[in-house]
């Protein structure tokens, strides 16, 4: 027995609905037409949805109010997206069993029901007797559904794909039940369920609704809460699935600093950033680029020898590096050597210059490979040398 | 049920009758493999749901109105917008997205004293156009109907709180140009696919390239021929971006010099720059894909304009594969100018049951390269190598836990003596982590440790996400630390942080997102900060 809240009727009104439930209570006893099952009247029409037969003018004649079947729901649009055929604009079963009590078991086969007739007092019927059910189902993560292709094509039994103890709550199969036939849909078949845009990219975010993630069954397609640092493998092997949500241009969001991501990195980075930069140069050259993220900061902080505030809130001649770090190689050569791309974070070429014009900089087998950059950018040599090295 | 609704045959009349859809099916393929024919867009297969989700949108539904950021870059692309849609607007889907961040926190110097107030603010805006032509009611294959589209991404940047003395030139913190850090373009291209029955695609404007050798930028024209599934060609050409933010160089162009103006008052005291240029550039990259295997191989050529010698010379390539529960990937780069290899990666992953564990085994070989003309050149002596394993195990139920390793050698020894350098450098680190994700609730937890010749590092964050409603996100963030850098003059430091912030949906299309934060170091002190965040978007 499926039982739920009566409608609740406005205090003027309770007294005439008492009145007109008496009176449809002694017309049959009096021998007059009275609505009900044996109620002559042809069957109501069905609404324009296609999905129950109701109709309006007689539910409208026992309850005005028509908030108590009908719940507001937001406009179901996104920027991009398409728009699915409204579903939950109309009352819910739920809203009907208050007045309509009805058991309805856990759904079968359809022509196994336990009284089609009791589905069929709402639901048209074609003419095989068989029920229409709706063809659309965007509850959970917009989804685009053909129950009656499914069944025509299949002859499926509802039970194929609905587990009876979870459909009275609303709970659609799981997506891994669609993939037993459907097994194409890891390899960009998604628009075949989900909604999508003209041009076919899949549509995550619909308002109200849960935003549209791969599930954690699609192993490292699952978006889990630390994807962001997960997704290297399959960004570079499976990007047709990638493409088949994101654009291209997604990339870019994070790749090249396009915007502020305020998801990546923990609380009081900016205190920790530097030793952890040492260590990890590869992880933040994916996003971030020496000369232009790190120096631009590090100028406006006084920490470049270039800095504005260099003299003033820095004091000049003091060494972010500690005694002696310039002039000691296995301090600082060592640590050039071993990460150049940090030093450029702050350091321009012309910082290097300062000392390096008069003491060697170049490593043991400097002379081998030389030629070519004096090939190609001899300027760069005359910066120390008044005349042309010579490179063989 | 069986297998044959794979093959649903195509309904004669659709559940909803409603116009066909007006909107191309077309996709745009960047100059990386791509698919070619995605398969939900055969015709046929999803046409069923295609009339029902491409109909217009019912008239009752109300449609939001451009809702922009009063910002230079939103008058701009508002203006190009109604520019370019005016003539087949019918067909057209026009986007406009945007993301403002305001960002207020502190920057602490190593006497541990504020020497900046950070007040940042940065829109970018995104601008796309989409299905300029409209695709034949009777197309057999709307995803090969030719298409023409607009995309932009503009940047709009400003730093109020440096802004009052960056812009006094009698002050010492004078920074020339600070006063019109503006627009900068990020990409803005005219992309005209699918000639020639598919085979061709141009793009023009400022472009974006991603392949074999990373990302780069280039004003100029790009021409894809794709002819074959296993092959296909990009050419492009123009002159190369070099343009950056004012205070920095170019998000794309090599390391090592600055190629902006310096003019104006007090713009000696920048002695970092180089004398601008518009350096011509091509590129050539061939792919396509062979079964499960994917290539790439690319070459780019870059002159200098002032006296046409080589700026950069560069080739690479990537393969990817995937075979049951093993994908690889690896690629590699190299730098013609200095004649040596600049980086190379290879990387192999397995998924074991059904993904649920996760092994990765990645090789990185990376020696950083420079701008032709930079002095760094003469200082990048040795590569390094690094090997990172990661392994990602299911715990319990949604509930998942990750450990990795890494090592960081870089070689030395022998040829250090000369110049009495020490040996062999190795670093070592480590971590683990923790995360969970369900409907309702998202958390992780990480731990990290760093072991190196010269810095160690351990933290640890723990971060936790509840939706709410739909429309509301919860986010906290607790933060510790602790990093001992030999390598600077006060070189330790322990401290935690805290952040605790929300996101709302406002109505759809407006996101608005704030946060804040209190942290304490012991170098530092207690420190505050401030971040908020609006995104705006519309479609129609």
């Amino acid at each position: 027995m499926v039982n739920g809240p009566g409608p609740r009727l406005p205090p003027i009104l309770r007294p005439a609905a008492a009145a007109a439930a008496l009176l449809a209570l002694l017309l049959p006893a009096l021998g007059l037409p009275a609505g009900g099952a044996n109620d002559p009247a042809p069957p109501p029409p069905a609404d324009p949805s296609g999905r129950v037969r109701f109709d309006h003018a007689r539910h409208a004649a026992h309850q005005p109010d028509c908030s108590a079947c009908h719940r507001p729901t937001p406009p179901e649009t996104a920027p991009g997206a398409a728009t699915p055929a409204p579903d939950f604009e109309r009352p819910r079963e739920a809203d009907c069993t208050g007045c309509h009590p009805f058991e309805r078991p856990a759904p079968g086969p359809r022509t196994a029901t336990a009284d089609p007739e009791v589905c069929a007092l709402c639901h048209p019927v074609d003419a095989a007797g068989r029920l229409a059910l709706p063809a659309v189902a965007p509850r959970f993560p917009a989804l685009a559904f053909d129950h009656r292709r499914h069944e025509d094509a299949a002859g499926a039994p509802c039970t194929a794909c609905h587990d009876p103890a979870r459909i009275a709550g609303g709970v659609p199969p799981p997506m891994t039940r669609c993939m037993t036939c459907h097994d194409d849909a890891l390899e960009g078949g998604c628009a075949r369920c989900h909604l999508h845009d003209a041009r076919g990219r899949l549509t995550l975010r619909r308002p109200g609704r849960p935003e549209l993630r791969p599930p954690a069954w699609m192993g490292d397609l699952a978006h889990v809460e630390d994807f962001a640092r997960q997704h290297g493998v399959p960004a570079r092997t499976r990007r047709d699935v990638c493409a088949s949500c994101h654009e291209p241009s997604f990339c870019e969001g994070c790749h090249l600093g396009e915007a502020i991501e305020r998801r990546f990195h923990p609380a009081g980075w900016l205190s920790a950033h530097g030793p952890a930069s040492r260590g990890a140069d590869l992880d933040c050259n994916t996003c971030h680029r020496g000369q232009e993220t790190c120096l631009s900061c590090h100028r406006r902080a006084g920490l470049t020898l270039d800095s504005p505030r260099l003299g003033r809130d820095v004091p000049r001649g003091s060494s972010v590096h500690g005694e002696s770090w310039a002039l000691r190689p296995e301090l600082h050569a060592r640590e050039a050597r071993r990460n150049l791309g940090s030093c450029v974070s702050c350091h321009t070429g012309r910082d290097c210059v300062t000392c390096h014009a008069v003491v060697r900089p170049h490593g043991p087998d400097w002379n081998q490979r030389c030629s070519g950059l004096l090939a190609t950018s001899p300027q760069t040599c005359a910066a120390c040398h008044t005349r042309r090295p010579d490179c063989r | 049920m069986s297998r044959a609704t794979r093959d649903l045959p195509s309904r004669s009349a659709p559940i909803i009758r409603r116009p066909p859809p007006s909107s191309a099916q077309s996709v745009r393929r960047a100059s990386h493999p791509q698919p070619r024919r995605h398969p939900l867009r055969l015709p046929g297969v999803a046409a069923n749901v295609r009339a029902v989700y491409d109909a217009p949108v019912p008239a009752k539904v109300p449609r939001l109105p451009p809702r922009l950021p009063p910002t230079p870059s939103a008058v701009v692309a508002a203006f190009a917008a109604a520019l370019c849609t005016a003539p087949p607007a019918s067909a057209a889907r026009v986007r406009i997205e945007s993301r403002t961040g305001a960002l207020a926190y502190p920057v602490i110097g190593r006497d541990g004293a504020v020497v900046l107030d950070e007040r940042l603010v940065q829109t970018t805006l995104r601008l796309g156009i989409d299905d300029l032509l409209q695709v034949p009611a009777d197309s057999p294959d709307p995803a090969r109907e030719p298409d023409i589209a607009i995309h932009a991404s503009l940047r709009w940047f400003a730093d109020p709180g440096v802004a009052g003395e960056a812009t006094d030139p009698a002050n010492l913190a004078f920074v020339p140009f600070a006063q019109d850090m503006a627009l900068e373009v990020l990409r803005a291209h005219v992309a005209a696919t699918n000639l020639l029955d598919g085979w061709l695609d141009l793009r023009a404007g400022r472009l974006l390239h991603d392949g074999p050798l990373g990302w780069r930028s280039d004003d100029g024209a790009e021409v894809r021929f794709d002819p074959l599934p296993w092959l296909g060609l990009t050419v492009a050409g123009g002159f190369e971006n070099l343009r950056g933010l004012r205070l920095a160089g170019s998000s794309f162009a090599p390391e090592g010099l600055e190629r902006w103006s310096a003019e104006g008052e007090g713009a000696e005291r920048y002695d970092g720059h180089a004398a601008p240029e518009h350096r011509p550039t091509v590129q050539a990259i061939l792919d396509g894909r062979l079964g499960p295997v994917g290539w790439a191989a690319a070459y780019r050529r870059t002159w200098r304009s002032l006296d046409g010698g080589t700026a950069e010379e560069l080739v690479g390539w990537q393969v990817d594969g995937g075979w049951g529960p093993l994908a690889a990937f690896t690629s590699a780069r190299v730098d013609l100018t200095a004649g040596l290899f600049a980086d190379a990666t290879a990387e192999l992953a397995a998924r074991l049951d059904g993904g649920r564990h996760r092994i990765e085994a990645r090789y990185d070989y990376f020696r950083p390269t420079f701008d032709a003309e930079s002095l760094f050149w003469v200082f990048a002596a040795d590569p390094f190598h690094e090997l990172t394993l990661r392994y990602g195990f299911p715990l319990a139920g949604a509930l998942r836990g990750e450990a990795w390793v890494a090592a960081r050698h870089v070689r030395g020894g022998e040829r250090d003596a000369p110049t009495r350098l020490l040996g062999p450098i190795t670093d070592l680190g480590g971590g683990a982590g923790l995360t969970l994700r369900i409907e309702t609730f998202s958390s992780s937890l990480r731990w990290k440790l760093l072991r190196g010749a010269t810095t160690d590092l351990a933290g640890a964050d723990w971060t936790v996400r509840v939706p709410l409603a739909g429309r509301w996100e919860l986010l906290a963030v607790a933060s510790a630390w602790q990093w001992n850098d030999l390598l600077r003059d006060r070189g330790y430091g322990v401290g935690g942080a805290g952040r605790a912030g929300a996101a709302v949906d406002v109505v759809d299309g407006v996101r608005l997102a704030a946060e804040a934060q209190v942290a304490h170091d012991t170098r530092e002190g207690t420190t505050f900060a401030l971040f908020a965040w609006l995104d705006l978007g519309v479609a129609w």
